[in-house]
């Protein structure tokens, strides 16, 4: 999948292209249905919500600009926002057990033959994910993916609410110092 | 109220979540739109959230029938086109550069990089002194942009499309030599609206917000200077 064909469809379905709409949904589908379900657990509300996601992007594809982001980022960005709207409106249960249990189960992580397949952006991703310890993994999992707040990762996990915050962040900063290259330092001298 | 960079940078995790509260999240936008070290270490906080979404989520088939639902729902929805794009919008943001009398066009592309050379040529016929505009951003996520032209008549221009709520919000300016001061509103009818005003000067704006009724900094807009 090539991020260059996403952004085509997406200028194609700016311009009206509805052919370009329904190869779009069916490329992302499996990932847009994938996310809902796995926030708001009812398949039946994750259908709604992905179908509006889709509408959206329907909707705003002349807003986007691949220069700042990706075309999977921007879609799944819709798709989490509604899907906790969605939670936060509808239902106070977390998502289905078995769904939790499958995303953070050691199935979750891609096994070698997959991550040699994989782009070097999930890849590096998933390597990094698999150094950090399974309880921040499972802390950053739940609130990026599960759509879950600090207070329910809190009850969920059993763990005081100082924790639950601290193993997100802790996650997310281990994360961010192996994703997110270092700034080049700039040598401002001035050669005589 | 303001905040310490220390304090903004423990919230940002909970910022890229979307778990803070209106107020709080106004607070450290603010602090973000005058702290180039903590925006950047915001979005490299969001980009890893999005990074793990976008790799690690789950992929699971929709039910059957899901592709045409969604098609049916396509066809009989409309597209939000953005004001840029529409020919007749932009001329008219360009014909208030008209009045304008100059000492030379400074015409900066900042944080939109939409406007291209034919427009600054444009602008330099029309003679303005300086155009800036920069992305409306909340948690590193675009919701629209603002446009600040100053010339013999000075404008700004704000254009959002974004899910929130249909109302009336407030367009405020941030100044480098003085307080705030709202200029304008902006009716937004299903998450999208645009609004422009005339203004007294504008070399002095630091950056554009839009306020919800409350008073909660909803996106902001950090202008090149």
């Amino acid at each position: 999948m090539h991020a260059a064909d996403d952004d085509a469809l997406i200028g194609a379905m700016a311009a009206g292209d509805e052919q370009a709409a329904a190869r779009f949904v069916r490329r992302h589908q499996r990932r847009v249905f994938g996310l809902a379900v796995s926030i708001v657990g009812d398949p039946a509300t994750a259908e709604d919500v992905a179908q509006e996601a889709f509408t959206r992007a329907w909707r705003h594809a002349g807003s986007y600009d691949a220069r700042r982001g990706a075309a999977t980022t921007w879609l799944l960005t819709i798709t989490r926002n509604l899907a906790i709207d969605a939670v936060r409106v509808r239902r106070s249960d977390p998502a289905d057990p078995a769904v939790m249990a499958t995303l953070l189960g050691a199935s979750a992580l891609p096994g070698p033959a997959e991550l040699a397949e994989a782009g070097s952006d999930r890849r590096r991703l998933v390597e990094a994910m698999s150094r950090l310890p399974s309880e921040q993994r499972r802390a950053l999992v739940l609130a990026a993916i599960g759509g879950r707040t600090t207070e329910e990762i809190s009850r969920s996990e059993g763990i005081p609410l100082g924790t639950a915050k601290t193993r997100i962040r802790a996650a997310m900063h281990r994360l961010r110092a192996e994703l997110v290259p270092p700034v080049p330092d700039i040598d401002l001298s001035v050669e005589p | 109220m303001t905040l310490t960079c220390a304090t903004v940078r423990d919230m940002l995790p909970d910022l890229a979540l979307g778990e803070l509260s209106g107020d709080d999240r106004a607070l450290v936008l603010d602090h973000l739109g005058t702290c180039l070290a903590c925006a950047t270490e915001s979005a490299e906080i969001t980009h890893v959230i999005d990074e793990v979404v976008a790799h690690m989520a789950p992929r699971a088939d929709p039910p059957a029938g899901f592709e045409s639902r969604v098609l049916a729902r396509i066809s009989s929805t409309s597209h939000v086109t953005p004001w840029w794009r529409r020919p007749i919008a932009l001329v008219a943001a360009l014909a208030l550069a008209v009045a304008g009398t100059t000492t030379g066009l400074y015409l900066t592309r900042g944080g939109s990089g939409r406007l291209g050379g034919e427009y600054v040529a444009s602008l330099q016929a029309l003679g303005g002194k300086e155009l800036r505009a920069g992305p409306l951003t909340q948690r590193g996520h675009t919701w629209g942009e603002a446009f600040v032209y100053e010339g013999k008549s000075s404008w700004v221009f704000v254009s959002m499309s974004w899910d929130v709520p249909d109302g009336e919000y407030r367009v405020v300016l941030d100044r480098s030599d003085g307080p705030s001061a709202t200029v304008g509103s902006l009716h937004l009818v299903h998450g999208q609206g645009s609004s422009g005003t005339t203004v007294g000067d504008t070399h002095t704006v630091t950056a554009v917000r839009v306020l919800d009724a409350a008073g909660h900094t909803l996106c902001q807009a950090t202008l090149p200077t």
